[in-house]
């Protein structure tokens, strides 16, 4: 069970994990079923879009910025319930996708479900986060977040 | 809406899956209910095979709809600076 340390500390600003969130670089790419397809009718295949992932044990289902799905010629399969912090229901969009983790050395998983919505922002850092990663991938994963050392650790 | 013609062809014959193919995936194209699979991923698959870059419903066949919670999405609190 390989573990991967991430620490959020730097000499210009020191320890910045409670600012910016336990953030982590992801690739999002078109599921392999649909590359395959694609390829196969001289379709073109859209260049995967790279950036960062929030990882956010309050969401059940993890969620891709609505424009990035867009740019990957990405069709929504089905809409879910999905309920807010004031415990209003919407009807969201879902998609597939494949994404990969550099920094955890974990490529192309097949994510069935993924919320398509407006997730986009930039941290502090000026880091462009276009995933919130929620606990229906976490469930595979072992999460220490270490607040006092601005450090998470996870393991797959 | 995307979608809306699946969706209706699904609580439509809603009765009839559940009795059927609980707990399965169901593939539905236009009014057309292709099939009912393992994994959605197996129902994903078909529906690329079938239809390709075209919209399809992969439902899961289940009596009571799961309710998703994602707070910071619903309510646009990704962009908040307390």
């Amino acid at each position: 069970m390989p573990t991967f340390n991430f620490v959020f500390w730097d000499t210009a600003s020191g320890g910045f994990l409670e600012s910016e969130g336990p953030v982590i670089d992801v690739v999002i790419s078109m599921p392999t079923q649909l590359e395959a397809w694609c390829i196969t009718n001289n379709f073109p295949v859209p260049a995967p879009v790279t950036g960062h992932a929030l990882i956010d044990t309050g969401a059940s289902i993890s969620g891709i910025h609505l424009p990035v799905l867009e740019q990957l010629s990405l069709l929504p399969t089905d809409f879910i319930r999905l309920e807010g912090a004031t415990g209003v229901e919407e009807k969201a969009p879902i998609f597939p996708a494949r994404v990969s983790f550099p920094g955890l050395n974990l490529n192309d998983v097949t994510m069935n479900m993924v919320v398509g919505n407006q997730v986009s922002f930039h941290t502090l850092k000026g880091k462009n986060i276009i995933m919130l990663l929620g606990r229906d991938l976490l469930k595979g994963f072992t999460l220490i977040y270490n607040g006092t050392f601005n450090q998470i650790i996870l393991s797959h | 809406m995307a979608l809306e013609k699946e969706l209706a062809r699904f609580e439509a014959l809603k009765p009839t899956l559940v009795a059927s193919y609980d707990g399965k995936f169901a593939l539905i194209k236009g009014d057309d209910f292709i099939g009912a699979y393992d994994s959605a991923e197996n129902a994903y698959t078909e529906g690329v095979k079938r239809f390709g870059r075209t919209e399809f419903l992969v439902r899961k066949v289940t009596e009571r709809e799961e309710i998703y919670i994602n707070k910071a999405l619903c309510l646009g609190m990704m962009n908040a600076h307390l």
